[in-house]
């Protein structure tokens, strides 16, 4: 299960909205208030009830589904949404969740190619008023053998103007399983490294180097230099206020137990590009010492704007400091 | 809490056209009474500032015909308690539970017409938590809306709503 949260970024949508036209007369929201008030008191309703508001009248469905609008309400850090994929989203519906109101919505599914499924690992990123699903591991009825999971490369937005998805230009290498980051100055997405892996024999699976930065408007995938070394399973995330792009754990080569049993090597370094002249440096071990340590699960989150690293290792939890280089150990 | 609340809104000297000292600003709402509030207070509403800025202090008795007697008092007692800084939920909890929704929404426009920030956005959220969660024909009465859909656009609309709620509200007590 993959669920993403929606932050409001702190970059206006790809096409910038210019300012809203000043209404006609016959669209006064609320008898008796100037419009931009009332515009303020609706983008305070949580986002759940905006689809029942709508029927209220006409004024209030053009209103509540305007471009500008919906900027507002990524601005204000409010109406803050999840989306939940609870599978591959071309079969089964994700779902968003609104948490002020504490409803459910089902997403119509993603357009399904007929010769591919089992989708996963890949990566629902948000940005203005779109989700961007891209890449992910699936299988593909016409690769042999049937059951080995290959990557994709295509890229599919959801507009939540229209609720509807859109296909977006593919990355020029498939992965599943990568590091990935928005870069809000410059509208873009960054990927780095992946893979695709099998569900049982996951240490078997491939892994690249490659790294590509998206143009959300020009929607045009771009080659950067590649990561330092092999990586897969990695976890991205922007520092430096957007000046650098972080990855994180993951595991690099494979190796076998007695010659037999692939078994994943887990990257206990970071990789660290600076946005500005794109070059990789390696930052040493970002989980201290404690050679029995095996990087787990990475958790970033966002404490506004300056990321959050936790690493879940067992019953221990460990969250990573970027300032002193050392990862401290929250829980026993 | 209830208390000192109430003996601030009796501290409010309430009198019919009195001349007006120097020291105050009087208040004129639209029925013909006047409240003498500090030049303080005077200050958190943009509109009656900047009418005193425009003469020069000179004119100290300000008309406000579009607020009545029984809103201004709510708005000074917010505009009191929000310069001496003692805005807090509990306060904010307490004002609102007062006011029915009638005259949250006489406020609102008072406090729109007096362009006090902070009072229009509490008002808001207020506005807000109230409609929330109550259903559309609630929504047209509570702000005088004429439903300009034919029954089947309406009913199109009504379709595409797929949200599931976890708890929703019945439409309210006080209201007709």
């Amino acid at each position: 299960m993959i669920s993403v949260a929606i932050p409001p970024p702190s970059s206006p949508d790809d096409s910038s909205s210019p300012p809203p036209p000043p209404p006609p007369s016959s669209s006064i929201l609320i008898p008796g208030l100037p419009n931009e008030v009332s515009r303020t008191i609706l983008s305070i309703v949580p986002y759940a009830h905006h689809a029942r508001l709508k029927s209220t009248s006409k004024s209030w469905k053009s209103a509540l589904s305007s471009k500008s609008f919906l900027n507002t309400l990524l601005g204000q850090n409010r109406n803050n949404l999840i989306c939940i994929f609870p599978q591959d989203p071309s079969i089964a519906s994700p779902y968003l969740f609104d948490v002020n109101a504490v409803a459910w919505c089902p997403l119509p599914p993603m357009p399904c190619n007929p010769h591919v499924y089992g989708l996963c690992n890949f990566a629902a990123v948000p940005f203005g008023p779109h989700i961007y699903i891209i890449g992910g591991s699936l299988f593909d009825t016409r690769s042999f053998p049937i059951n080995r999971p290959s990557s994709s490369s295509s890229t599919f937005r959801f507009n939540f103007r229209d609720f509807s998805w859109e296909n977006r230009a593919p990355m020029i290498s498939p992965r599943g399983s990568f590091a990935y980051a928005v870069v809000p100055s410059s509208g873009n997405i960054v990927v780095a490294g992946g893979g695709s892996r099998h569900t049982v024999f996951a240490a078997a699976g491939s892994r690249i180097r490659a790294v590509e930065r998206y143009d959300v408007v020009e929607d045009q995938w771009e080659e950067l230099d590649p990561l330092p070394c092999f990586r897969a399973g990695c976890v991205g995330f922007m520092e430096r206020e957007g000046e650098e792009f972080w990855v994180v754990g993951g595991y690099s080569a494979s190796r076998t137990v007695s010659g037999v049993f692939p078994v994943d090597e887990y990257c206990r370094d970071a990789a660290v590009m600076g946005l500005e002249d794109g070059a990789w440096r390696e930052v040493g071990d970002t989980w201290g010492d404690g050679e029995n340590v095996r990087a787990g699960k990475i958790v970033v989150g966002d404490d506004s704007g300056s990321p959050l690293v936790f690493m879940l290792d067992g019953n221990e939890i460990f969250r990573y400091f970027r300032v002193s280089g050392l990862a401290i150990n929250l829980l026993l | 809490m209830a208390e000192e609340v109430s003996s601030q809104m009796n501290s409010l000297s309430i009198s019919e056209t009195n001349p007006s000292s120097s020291a105050t600003i009087s208040l004129v709402s639209g029925d013909d009474i006047v409240f003498k509030v500090e030049p303080t207070i005077a200050k958190e509403m943009e509109t009656v500032q900047s009418f005193i800025d425009e003469t020069d202090g000179k004119i100290t008795t300000i008309p406000l015909p579009n607020i009545s007697s029984h809103d201004l008092p709510y708005v000074i007692e917010y505009c009191e308690k929000s310069i001496a800084g003692k805005i807090t939920k509990e306060f904010e909890a307490e004002f609102v539970k007062k006011l029915n929704n009638e005259e949250v929404k006489e406020l609102f426009l008072a406090a729109n017409y007096l362009n006090i920030k902070k009072l229009l956005d509490f008002l808001s959220q207020v506005i807000a938590d109230r409609i929330a969660n109550k259903s559309v024909e609630y929504v047209r009465r509570y702000f005088g809306i004429e439903n300009d859909f034919t029954p089947e656009e309406e009913a199109k609309l009504r379709e595409e709503l797929a949200w599931t709620f976890t708890g929703v509200d019945p439409d309210d007590e006080d209201e007709n």
